[in-house]
């Protein structure tokens, strides 16, 4: 008896507990989520009310993914190659290099703390405010150009400037996307790094291991794990940058810089657009990031129960 | 390590260091120089005069003063609601046994990847059906919100990393769930407050897509649509803009240069095991 | 997690089944969500017109007003300054720059139900009157006619629902019942400009330090030997526009010149899409960028300008040439370029041409639209008609820059420059007055492909005619999916 009254208290006080918390999401989160979910099979022309959507089932799908809208289907696929450009530069620099970095700091024995400090800083600062200093840095007139200027590059100078050029402007954005991105990368590879015993490093020179062997044996399974998150986060980023190409290009010049996250608003908020095609592609994007994650979490991950050793 | 390996070692991490630095330097620079040096020299800092009256010109007359003061209350709102919300609902899915405690802890985390872009339509219809567009609440409840899955999952674990003895002995005591939770538990937490306060600033200072689309009026916007708003219109000037940008993220550096040591906690959360 | 994400989905699926039924019950509660306080305006009391009897009058009321264009707002000031002298209503601006924000903010504001009282948009029939939201002026039209006779003919057909426009909501997917159910002669909006796109401005300073004269040129090939001669006797390169913001060389310069060169038929057939961007007759369009790009004689980085940048271009003589509006004088001005340095001419004809002498009839630029659903919507109505009378149309063209929509009979109240554009206009209808459905087909879906062609071609990566075929293969699917 008595223990089933103290349970029911306990059960009484977790619910009002989460309450709030639980509240909040289902408000704001949950619901959120599914009416998007739900847009996304109506169509809503920009500027119509919300009760003038009409159910299209998978039209709004079939017009951007498999050329139901011959110009939207353009505008997409351009838009996810870019995204995808994006991934795999960022897996196939951010990643090496903030090992490498990592490495070296690790390797340090002076100022750590201030590299550390400074290395951090390019994340901590990522927004509007240095969004707009990487485009006074990629402007006709700003510091590239005149650094190549004045080591006689002149050739290589982008007359329109790094993101007004078609060939430059994703590379540049890459290159900005990149920086603010490794900070995260570098500081869990180093974590993980400071976290291998240094003793096992010691006992495999007493076994004669090479460095070689040190490492695989050693060091990459501390680092595998580390990967597959480092890996999940920059697909992340990749497949829903906004905020970069928004405040730098807008998706120009004619669409070299364009990303699916910027269609999706220029359809949610702009004329001629439509909400609920805007919703369908952006769960498409979901749905990518989802699978690519998974893929990821399947190569790098580990399988339960594996040994180690 | 050979002098020569040692050399090349701090070069590189040198090198790396001046790349992560300069923007920021160029930022500075840009802004104190008159309009017309931004782009035209090369040198990071002014030659001749130090403008610091754009400052002045940034703060006053283009109203960085309250967009300043709108990004510090919902921020700080935003803290204080993430804290209290999530500690307590950590505790109950840590230390309390209620049916759907483990299923409702996995739908949270399942949050994580909810796109931010895509929620934003329906974001906006439902809190204008609530009538809290175009206010702090309509922005800091969002944010809130998705702090949840990080909040939830550090205090969650920090909270079982308690050995449950401290709990035992409070309920023997007769300390009510509560009090367990504010006398005991909490003071002990404050490494985690202290990590989500550092990450989620950060988050909420830099927010630009939640408040361009939550708000209207010009008089609640926050500091990054204010940088925004200094690049519209026929001019733009870079030093009034480089200026704006530095008063944006100056609170960000403050922040990060107290808390830095919670804030790699924060970044690392979860992924290093110890 | 991945048992656990299963899980999520699953329930995912079944929550939004419910929601959607749940959703549709709701329907219904939204359709109250009319009757809402506005944004910006202070609690303003239910009892709007207490006006006392003395000098000058008092009143609570304050009016919120929307636009989108810094030029404009001194205009609006002076004439709700004037306002409110007369009747003590206060008239409070609020500008947000640049278009698209402003387009953004209005929408949103209209499905929260927080318009403000009076907004500016495009002068259009129905343009923005958020199915219902706006104030219909036809009653009150015929009722004052004195004010309805002192608007200029083309600005009142300009915002007037006709039944062409009806006919082609009918079959337009993306309009609204309620536009289709709108009737011809209804008024959503009441103009209070006029204006003219098809402009080019010339630098003065600059053309004649090249030895020329600063005139227009009789054709478009003497106006690009003009730019030429800039080019070599000075530098400076000839032309500058907003290559970002592809309606501008569509809409204010592409359309016209095509016209004027081929004739109705041919122009018509061209809008229709019955004959190709790569036809010699309209390959044109994009030729004409190529050769100014391979010449050098466009502004290096017009690709990526947006219309302010591009005139603050053109005002620090970086360009000797550039493109706008009749409204882009205000910006000139308002950026502080001397209004003697300044010459403008319609764009010029080719050689040839079918209509050399196309003149182009104004039409009203933007519009004030009345919240039919606000609490001061009398007042808001007194304001509208007070900033559109001959008095309030002087004050607000004169410093705003900006040609009236109303006849003013003593040009002297006019600014010089203002009077001299507002005399180089035609005031009869003619034939691209009357056919706008087929002109504007630049701003559908399909030019989008044109305007990323034409900065490719602008930054080098493509040709005219790679480009020219691209948008021909959109216009054929744009014809397709909209016959």
């Amino acid at each position: 008896m008595n223990y089933r009254k103290a349970a029911r208290r306990e059960a009484l006080a977790g619910y009002l507990l989460i309450a709030p918390a639980v509240g909040l999401f289902i408000v704001i989160g949950l619901f959120t989520v599914l009416f998007s979910i739900v847009l996304s099979f109506f169509s809503l022309p920009q500027g119509q009310l919300i009760w003038n959507a009409k159910f299209v089932g998978l039209d709004n799908f079939k017009d951007f993914l498999s050329g139901g809208n011959y110009i939207l289907s353009g505008f997409f696929r351009q838009a996810i190659v870019n995204n995808l450009w994006i991934a795999f530069a960022m897996v196939v620099i951010v990643i090496p290099l903030a090992l490498i970095i990592a490495v070296l700091l690790e390797k340090a024995t002076r100022g750590v703390r201030l590299f550390r400090t400074i290395f951090l800083l390019p994340m901590v600062t990522s927004s509007v405010a240095i969004y707009y200093v990487w485009q006074g840095l990629y402007d006709p007139t700003g510091s590239i150009n005149q650094l190549l200027a004045s080591i006689g590059l002149d050739s290589w100078i982008a007359k329109n400037g790094w993101i007004g050029e078609m060939h430059t402007a994703l590379p540049a954005i890459i290159v900005t996307i990149v920086w603010g991105a490794l900070p995260h990368s570098l500081i869990l590879y180093f974590a993980g790094l400071q976290a291998v015993d240094t003793h096992l490093y010691e006992a495999a020179d007493i076994d004669g291991a090479n460095a070689w062997q040190k490492l695989v044996r050693i060091t990459w399974p501390v680092l595998k794990p580390i990967t597959v998150i480092v890996m999940i986060m920059n697909l992340n980023v990749a497949l829903q940058v906004f905020d970069q190409i928004w405040v730098m290009t807008k998706g120009g010049p004619a669409g070299a810089t364009q990303v699916v996250n910027v269609l999706v608003y220029q359809q949610a908020f702009f004329q001629d657009g439509n909400m609920g095609v805007a919703n369908a592609m952006g769960w498409t994007m979901f749905m990518l990031t989802f699978i690519l994650s998974l893929i990821s979490l399947k190569l790098f991950g580990d399988k339960k129960g594996e040994e180690s050793h | 390590m050979t002098k020569a390996k040692t050399g090349a070692l701090y070069g590189l991490l040198l090198l790396w260091s001046f790349l992560c630095l300069y923007p920021l330097l160029w930022m500075v620079g840009a802004s104190l120089k008159a309009p017309m040096d931004v782009m035209s020299t090369f040198s990071l800092f002014p030659q001749g005069k130090w403008h610091w009256e754009t400052y002045a010109e940034v703060w006053n007359r283009l109203n960085f003063f309250s967009y300043f003061w709108n990004s510090v209350i919902v921020t700080l709102s935003t803290l204080i609601g993430i804290n209290v919300l999530y500690s307590m609902a950590a505790f109950a899915f840590a230390k309390l046994r209620f049916p759907g405690n483990n299923a409702l802890f996995v739908l949270f985390l399942g949050m994580m990847f909810v796109p931010g872009i895509t929620v934003m339509v329906p974001l906006y219809l439902t809190e204008n059906y609530l009538g809290i567009l175009n206010t702090y609440i309509g922005l800091i409840l969002p944010s809130i919100n998705g702090a949840a899955p990080m909040a939830i999952f550090l205090f969650r674990n920090y909270f079982r990393s308690i050995p449950h003895e401290l709990f035992e002995s409070a309920k023997m005591e007769g300390a009510g769930i509560m009090r367990t939770l504010l006398q005991i538990y909490l003071p002990l937490s404050v490494p985690i407050l202290a990590t989500l306060t550092a990450i989620n600033f950060l988050g909420s200072w830099n927010s630009l897509i939640l408040p361009m689309v939550i708000l209207s009026d010009q008089s609640l916007f926050t500091l990054p649509i204010g940088v925004m708003l200094l690049d519209s219109g026929v001019f733009r000037q870079w030093n009034v803009l480089m200026a704006g940008a530095l008063i944006s993220i100056v609170p960000i550096l403050l922040c990060f240069g107290f808390l830095q040591k919670y804030y790699i906690k924060g970044l690392s959360a979860g992924a290093v095991k110890a | 997690m991945n048992k656990a994400n299963l899980r999520i989905k699953r329930f995912a699926t079944i929550a939004s089944l419910f929601t959607v039924f749940a959703l549709a019950a709701c329907g219904s509660n939204n359709g109250n969500n009319g009757v809402s306080s506005p944004s910006n305006a202070s609690a303003s009391p239910e009892s709007t017109n207490e006006q006392n009897e003395s000098a000058s009058p008092k009143s609570d009321v304050k009016l919120t007003l929307s636009h989108w264009k810094v030029s404009f707002d001194p205009g609006f000031k002076a004439v709700a300054e004037a306002f409110k002298q007369k009747t003590g209503i206060t008239v409070e601006t609020q500008t947000t720059t640049p278009d698209a924000a402003y387009s953004q903010k209005l929408i949103a504001s209209a499905a929260a139900g927080s318009l403000p009282d009076i907004w500016a948009t495009d002068a259009s029939p129905a343009y923005r009157a958020f199915d219902g939201k706006a104030y219909e002026w036809s009653g009150e039209l015929s009722k004052d006619e004195a004010w309805k006779n002192g608007f200029l003919p083309a600005a009142l057909s300009g915002i007037t629902v006709a039944q062409a426009n009806i006919d082609a909501w009918a079959k337009d997917e993306k309009a609204s019942a309620w536009q289709k159910a709108t009737k011809p002669g209804q008024v959503y909006g009441i103009p209070i400009d006029v204006g003219a796109f098809y402009m080019i401005y010339g630098n003065k300073k600059i053309v004649e330090q090249a030895g020329l004269e600063a005139k227009e040129p009789a054709t478009f090939e003497e106006w690009v030997s003009m730019m030429k001669t800039v080019k070599e006797k000075t530098g400076t390169p000839g032309f500058v526009f907003a290559g970002n913001v592809g309606g501008v060389y569509n809409a204010w310069f592409l359309n016209l010149v095509d016209y004027m060169k081929n004739g109705e038929e041919s122009f018509t057939k061209f809008m229709n899409r019955e004959e190709k961007l790569s036809d010699p007759k309209h390959m044109w369009a994009l030729k004409f960028i190529e050769d100014l790009t391979k010449d050098g004689l466009l502004l290096p980085g017009a690709a990526s300008l947006d219309i302010d940048p591009a005139d603050q271009a053109f005002a620090q003589g970086k360009a000797a040439f550039s493109l706008g509006g009749t409204f882009t004088f205000a910006n000139l001005t308002a950026i502080g370029m001397n209004p003697d340095d300044v010459f403008s001419f319609r764009v010029p004809a080719f050689e040839g041409s079918v209509f050399p002498d196309a003149t182009v009839s104004p039409f009203p630029l933007v519009q004030m639209v009345v919240n039919n659903e606000g609490p001061n919507k009398e007042a808001a109505i007194e304001f509208v008609k007070f900033l559109t009378s001959e008095e309030g149309q002087v004050l607000y063209a004169n410093h705003a820059y900006d040609l009236p929509a109303v006849q003013i009979k003593d040009g002297s109240k006019l600014n010089p420059s203002i009077q001299a554009m507002a005399s180089s206009l035609s005031s009869e209808s003619n034939w691209w007055s009357e056919n706008p459905l087929i002109w504007q087909q630049v701003f559908k879906e399909d030019w989008k492909v044109f305007s990323e062609g034409m900065v490719k071609v602008m930054l080098g990566s493509s040709t005219a005619e790679a480009a020219a075929a691209e948008y021909d293969k959109a216009a054929a699917a744009y014809k397709k999916a909209n016959p």
